[in-house]
């Protein structure tokens, strides 16, 4: 037909196409091949460079290959470059290739004398090698910019090198991260060159800034600036505070042209809480004891920290008894309650009444009064140390009446956004449950975490109120969790009835004094296996969704435990000899 | 995201490097420019080659030592026979080979005013080359090779009598096109519609379909 | 010396504007044997893009056909439309550069012309003239000799002309015209990226040809003053303003997601919250938009007026979010080199599957007989052809019926500054009124001027009768008309020049010939969308069961003639 075009088939160009990708593969196994022979037959020579170069470019993960490459390089480092070799280069085996070396004779560096092979390369011919690797590493991320051996090959060049070209390396990962603001790797290489090359954080803040003005839902960028704020605070390059506010602004801005992006709000929640972490590290309580308890009933002096210990606090210490006794243990025979680090220690001490304590604990002299907690307890305690609470580390006070109003403001415009709910039901605290009630109702899925930071809330406002009282009653409250637990370590006695706890975990471990513990009209089905608590005595669990005893078998590792009700539940099989004997069990 | 055909430009080796340009073809018609560009790509010469419907751009590989040249060939589609060749034709492109036909004086006199255009209109750094064609016919030559060579030095263009007939020269040309054109990564970034300027390319745009305002 | 054409073709089109030349490319695409010839010595008509000394030379030729300086007419006098037979006084010098002698042509190739019975030879007069009010400044020293004063203040500040930043020397008239890379527009356009022109751009292969740069920002004057601010289009636009507030970000955002979501949702714009037919303005104030969120969303966003109604107004704005963050940040993208490009690009296509082209020529006669043209006649060739297809001021009057025009104003700025920071690649602005004007800057970075150079269109409907009591507020917000240098920070004018383009719907406008299409001039829009309809609606005439501009395919899928595909030669 007249002018019209003739196309080929789909079918022809298809065929085309396959035909170049035979072409490809088969070039690819035969690099392929030649890499594997001139790796048994340790040919380190320039070919052999090149040939991993061809095989990488088109497979950048195939680390054995990098880890020939590696070994090309280090053997040049320790043995000297190879000569170069007239092309073209036709060698099957590598005796041939000595012969060549030596008919050749024209070599890279001749600055060196490497004509035996036995010493290495100069730095300055090693230099520039690397820098030929950082180059080549570059053309493979161009292909392959997610590839681990890639940027792993690229780190372990940086290390080779004298003087590595971070500025370079900083440009290069500009350019890796507009193309991909998210790849991992090239921040996680960022990160490292920063390190390495003691790059300005001021410069590194203004790249944060650039790549959150491209995109503030790039967490990464936020995440980083973080990292280099708390970095430049602790080294005195900047104050926190001075930036705080236009930091705020910035995540403002962010968090109410997008409520749903979660990035923005982890990098306000961090802004909120920036002051109790940076000065977390720094603010030192008068000493690093927490409070000292004797319990009499079981003769054990319990030792809280601010910290958790490895080590024994101090092994000896002297006492004096009510009746002015003067005592003095040493090799004291410390317990702890975690395995490894724990925050509390205890020993036992035998049967006196102390009334003071002494003993050195980090090179410090202590002499602690204790007083009788109440009546009935049994217990003298004394509280040695508080941790400072700064003003600043209530995030509410970080928001002047502007900024409140604007995330109230938020919460009208958005009544359903999750993320402003959480926010501000966590600012307010207290015990307001009907924002977290909201919170359950909008994001379902995620019902078990605010049901958690709902119970948090709760504990946080009785353990303020219940500092030195040994009776703590919670019902009613719908808590899932035991939280604050080394503010509840003189209780005696608690009582978690009518709530939502579903097993008893091992946190309970940390009320070291607890004897009685009610948990009636629960929902407990289990008690977890690593659960022990040292001087519990009752524990009742009635109206729960204990099964078996299997689930409750536990409780048997408190060595004190004389009753346990169990009444009200639906328990099939009533077959209690797994638990001790002596134990009085309430069906 | 208008970096089309592979061309890599962060600070790599230029080992696999490929190097893309825009090469023009001008001259009057029938000197054989189209036979010129057939013989270099596809091998092959008809004597009454009719001009291809639908096809007026065909891409050719080169490889020079390291790095690997392609060009983007774009023949006139025939629009040169009325003087009414389109400006956008020679736009961004670095390379350009004006053709005459050794047989006629006047092809040539055309080509100078192609050469004058295109100094005058096309990018300041464009390598023209000047090929007298038909040198298969050299006993019925008008235009002496002396007069085109001293006009091709003046005016600074690689110059080559070349015949699409026996295959003379032709690959040459294009070789020298190739080896005179700068391997810079902003050199190939700079040009025709295929490179890659900080533009955006539609033929790319089936790829680009997420509208990047809003996604949540 | 030249060629002859052939003796037949299918389909001869005159004229190389847009339009025209849509409907040659659809035509030769499918098969069919086009001549495209255009009187210019230049393509794309009113659509074409200058160089400066190409613009500066079509402007001095227009005053002069006007009757030399253009005196200032009583605007008062002025209506807003007029027709065809009072505004064109000058048709007999028709500016374009058409041989004028074809009568006389026609008269000496007579003897040779075929006739059958009944077939009559018409000469084919110019066409008429659609530009008028032309008036070229130039601010610079060293200027041509006839130079014209935009008003008085500017007589006086012929000394200081602003330099581009890396220039030392200041720019002179001859400057600007000896330099290349001028892309200057008489009719400027913008694409939205999923507009009607991309999309054909791309589904016929046309793309191949073009290269874009994406517009940069989206200005607004605020209200009441002459400061420009940067329109937030995109989620990431509103996150870095300083303008708006939380709030109103939050708004904003809303705003732009619920038009994302009509996009997706057709049906939710059908009675739209009950506004359907209420003016968009009501619809703002009760969603609770502050003023400079309506300013923003009328005037920048939309692109409408306060009365427009909502569902009208929503469709606009589906079609600019829609479009944003495609490409780059505006919804917008300004072709690399120029708009000329545009028909060049559809002209290159019509002639690689065969179309003759041919400048400087038009038709000197048609044989017809009664209503249908047979053959026409260039120069001492007659030529068979099936259809004609000519823009509107490529036909001779006597063949118009009477029409209503609709005179566009239109200016064309050259500066060496942006009218805000001078780093930017490219800017819409829209200043709302009962007559909107649109301002487009492009710049030297879209390779249409030399470097540090910056053109700046405007345009509007024209409600004085003349482009430059029309634009001249506007240029006065935009640019330092008052001596000293960079005052207010706003940009020098470096030349500029004012003109009122007609246009007119050209659909039935001649009933003499059956098949003979007449193209519309350029209307006042910012996409082609009218442009590309006019073209496929001639086509679907001309031929009703033919795809319009099917993909071209790309050269590794065509077939060489009498070469094996698969054949390959090694260079090494």
């Amino acid at each position: 037909m007249h002018g019209r075009v003739k196309v080929k088939a789909p079918a022809e160009i298809q065929a085309e196409r396959a035909r170049e990708e035979r072409a490809l593969a088969a070039k690819f196994t035969a690099d392929l091949d030649k890499a594997w022979s001139k790796r048994s037959n340790q040919c380190f020579d320039e070919e052999a460079l090149k040939l991993t170069g061809r095989i990488l470019l088109q497979n950048a993960d195939y680390q054995t290959i990098w880890n020939f490459r590696r070994e090309i390089i280090l053997h040049w480092k320790d043995h000297g470059l190879p000569k170069k070799v007239p092309e073209p280069v036709k060698l099957d085996n590598c005796d041939d290739q000595k012969q060549d070396l030596v008919i050749s004779g024209d070599a890279i560096g001749d600055n060196n004398q490497n004509n035996d092979g036995v010493s290495g390369a100069s730095i300055l011919e090693m230099e520039k090698v690397y820098m030929e690797e950082l180059k080549f590493t570059s053309s493979c991320l161009i292909k392959h910019p997610k590839s681990y051996g890639t940027w792993y090959h690229r780190r372990y060049i940086i290390l080779l090198m004298q003087n590595p070209p971070f500025k370079e390396e900083i440009q290069a990962c500009d350019h890796f991260l507009d193309l991909d603001e998210r790849n991992f790797h090239c921040w996680d290489y960022r990160r490292f060159i920063c390190n390495c090359g003691k790059i300005d954080p001021q410069n590194e803040l203004q790249f944060t800034q650039r790549k959150i003005a491209q995109n503030f839902s790039n967490f990464s960028s936020f995440y980083y600036r973080s990292s280099l704020l708390t970095m430049a605070h602790q080294e005195k390059i900047l104050n926190i505070n001075d930036v705080w506010n236009s930091e705020y602004e910035t995540v403002s801005n962010a968090i109410f042209v997008d409520p749903n992006d979660q990035s923005p709000w982890f990098y306000h929640k961090w802004l909120l809480a920036v002051d109790q972490l940076i000065n977390y590290q720094h603010s030192k309580p008068d000493s690093f004891i927490h409070k000292i308890v004797f319990d009499k009933s079981n003769g054990r002096m319990i030792y809280q920290f601010h910290k958790p210990l490895r080590r024994p606090p101090f092994i000896e210490s002297s006492f004096t008894t009510d009746d002015d006794q003067n005592v003095t243990l040493t090799n004291i025979e410390w317990k702890k309650i975690e395995p490894l680090s724990s925050y509390i220690w205890y020993h036992q001490i035998g049967n006196y009444s102390i009334k003071q304590v002494n003993f050195n604990f980090e090179g410090k002299d202590f002499a602690i009064n204790l007083n009788n907690l109440d009546s009935e307890s049994n217990l003298k305690i004394s509280i040695v140390s508080e941790m400072p609470r700064t003003n600043t580390s209530n995030p509410e006070s970080k928001l002047d009446e502007n900024k409140l109003r604007n995330l109230n403001l938020l919460l009208e415009l958005e009544p359903d956004n999750k993320w402003i709910n959480l926010t501000l039901a966590l600012i307010k605290g207290g015990p307001d449950e009907t924002a977290f009630n909201k919170l359950i109702a909008v994001d379902n899925l995620r019902c078990n975490y605010y049901n958690d930071q709902k119970s948090k809330q709760i504990w946080e406002s009785h353990v303020k109120d219940n500092q030195l009282n040994p009776r703590l009653t919670l019902n009613d409250r719908h808590l899932t969790c035991l939280y604050f637990t080394n503010n509840l370590t003189h209780l005696r006695y608690l009582d978690l009835s009518n709530n939502d706890f579903l097993k008893i975990s091992k946190s309970f471990n940390t009320l070291i004094l607890l004897e009685t513990l009610i948990m009636d009209k629960n929902k407990i089905s289990m008690v977890d296996k690593d659960f022990e608590m040292l001087s519990l005595k009752k524990l009742s669990i009635k109206n729960n969704c204990i099964k078996n005893f299997n689930l409750i078998e536990p409780v048997k590792n408190c060595p004190l435990l004389q009753i346990l009700d169990v009444t009200g539940n639906n328990i099939d099989q009533k077959e209690t000899s797994i638990l001790p004997s002596s134990l009085e069990i309430v069906i | 995201m208008a970096t089309r055909g592979g061309v890599q430009r962060v600070n790599g080796s230029t080992q696999g490097k490929i190097f893309q340009y825009k090469l023009v073809l001008l001259g009057e018609s029938a000197v054989g420019k189209s036979s010129l560009v057939l013989r270099f790509v596809k091998g092959q010469f008809h004597e009454y080659q009719e001009s291809t419907i639908g096809a007026a751009f065909l891409t050719q590989t080169l490889c020079l030592d390291d790095t690997t040249v392609k060009f983007e060939i774009w023949d006139t589609a025939g629009q040169e026979r009325y003087q009414s060749l389109a400006p956008m034709y020679y736009r961004g492109a670095q390379a350009a080979i004006v053709v005459y036909d050794i047989t006629n004086q006047d092809t040539f006199n055309r080509a100078k005013t192609w050469v004058k255009e295109l100094q005058r209109q096309a990018s300041p750094n464009i390598v023209i080359a000047l090929a007298g064609n038909k040198s298969d016919l050299a006993r019925k030559r008008a235009v002496e090779m002396e007069q085109a060579q001293v006009y091709a030095e003046e005016n600074n263009l690689l110059f080559m009598e070349t015949s699409a007939k026996t295959a003379m020269n032709v690959n040459e040309i294009f070789l020298e096109i190739a080896k005179k054109l700068p391997k810079s990564d902003q050199s190939s970034a700079g040009g025709g519609s295929g490179s890659g300027r900080p533009g955006v390319d539609l033929t790319q745009s089936s790829q680009n379909t997420s509208s990047g305002c809003c996604k949540s | 010396m030249e060629p002859g054409f052939e003796d037949e073709y299918d389909l001869v089109v005159i004229g190389t504007g847009l339009t025209e030349s849509i409907v040659a490319t659809a035509c030769s695409r499918i098969g069919k044997k086009v001549l495209h010839l255009d009187p210019n010595d230049y393509y794309g008509d009113l659509w074409t893009s200058f160089t400066f000394p190409q613009l500066d030379d079509w402007a001095r030729r227009h005053v002069q056909l006007a009757g030399g300086k253009n005196l200032p007419d009583n605007g008062s006098q002025h209506q807003q439309q007029q027709q065809f037979q009072s505004q064109h006084n000058h048709d007999q010098n028709n500016p374009s550069e058409k041989v004028n002698n074809q009568t006389s042509n026609i008269g000496i190739s007579l003897s040779k012309v075929n006739l059958t019975a009944g077939e009559m030879v018409y000469p084919w007069e110019s066409g008429i003239n659609l530009i008028s009010n032309v008036e070229p400044v130039s601010y610079m020293i060293n200027e041509a000799p006839e130079k014209q004063d935009l008003d008085k203040a500017t007589e006086e500040e012929e000394e200081d002309v602003e330099e581009a930043d890396d220039e030392t020397e200041p720019w002179t008239f001859e400057k600007l015209s000896t330099e290349r890379n001028w892309g200057i527009d008489l009719v400027p356009r913008l694409l939205y990226s999923r507009g009607a022109m991309v999309n054909l751009l791309v589904s016929s292969n046309i793309c191949r040809y073009l290269s874009f740069r994406s517009i940069e920002r989206i200005l607004s004057c605020l209200p009441g003053t002459d400061e420009l601010m940067d329109v937030p289009c995109t989620r990431q636009d509103i996150f870095n303003d300083s303008y708006t507030s939380l709030i109103e970000k939050r708004v904003l955002m809303r705003f732009i997601q619920l038009c994302l979501e009509l996009e997706r949702r057709p049906d939710l714009i059908e009675g739209f919250e009950g506004f359907e037919e209420q003016p968009f303005i009501e619809y703002l104030r009760s969603k609770g938009f502050t003023p400079l969120l309506q300013h923003l969303v009328l005037n920048s966003i939309a692109m409408v007026d306060p009365t427009t109604p909502t569902q009208e107004a929503m469709e606009q704005l589906k079609r600019f979010v829609s479009s944003s963050g495609r490409f780059g940040n505006t919804p917008f993208l300004f072709p690399f080199y120029g708009c000329g490009e545009i028909p060049q690009a559809f002209c290159r296509l019509c002639a690689v599957f065969g179309g003759t082209y041919c400048l400087k020529r038009t038709i000197d006669g048609v044989v017809a007989k009664d209503d249908v043209i047979n053959s026409i006649i260039v120069g001492s060739q007659q030529i068979k052809c099936q259809n004609l297809v000519c823009s509107l001021s490529n036909v001779p009057k006597s063949l118009l019926v009477p029409r209503q025009v609709t005179n566009i104003s239109r200016a064309i700025f050259i500066s060496s500054g942006s009218v805000k920071d001078s780093q930017c690649a490219g800017s819409l602005l829209r200043f709302p009124g009962p007559f909107p004007i649109l301002v487009v800057e492009s710049s030297w970075a879209s390779l249409i001027a030399p470097k540090g150079i910056f053109v700046i269109y405007a345009w509007c409907d024209s409600f004085t009768g003349n482009a430059k009591e029309d634009l001249l507020p506007i240029a006065r917000k935009l640019f330092n008309f008052e001596s000293g240098d960079e005052m207010n920070g706003k940009p020098k004018l470096l030349w500029s020049c004012f003109y009122n383009q007609a246009t007119v719907d050209c659909s039935s406008i001649t009933d003499k010939y059956q098949n003979l299409y007449v193209t519309s001039p350029p209307v006042n829009e910012l996409d082609y969308d009218v442009a590309i309809e006019e073209a496929k609606s001639i086509f679907d005439t001309l031929l009703p069961d033919e795809e319009f501009l099917p993909r071209a395919p790309d050269h590794d899928e065509i077939v060489i003639e009498g070469t094996q595909t698969n054949q390959e030669i090694d260079l090494d």
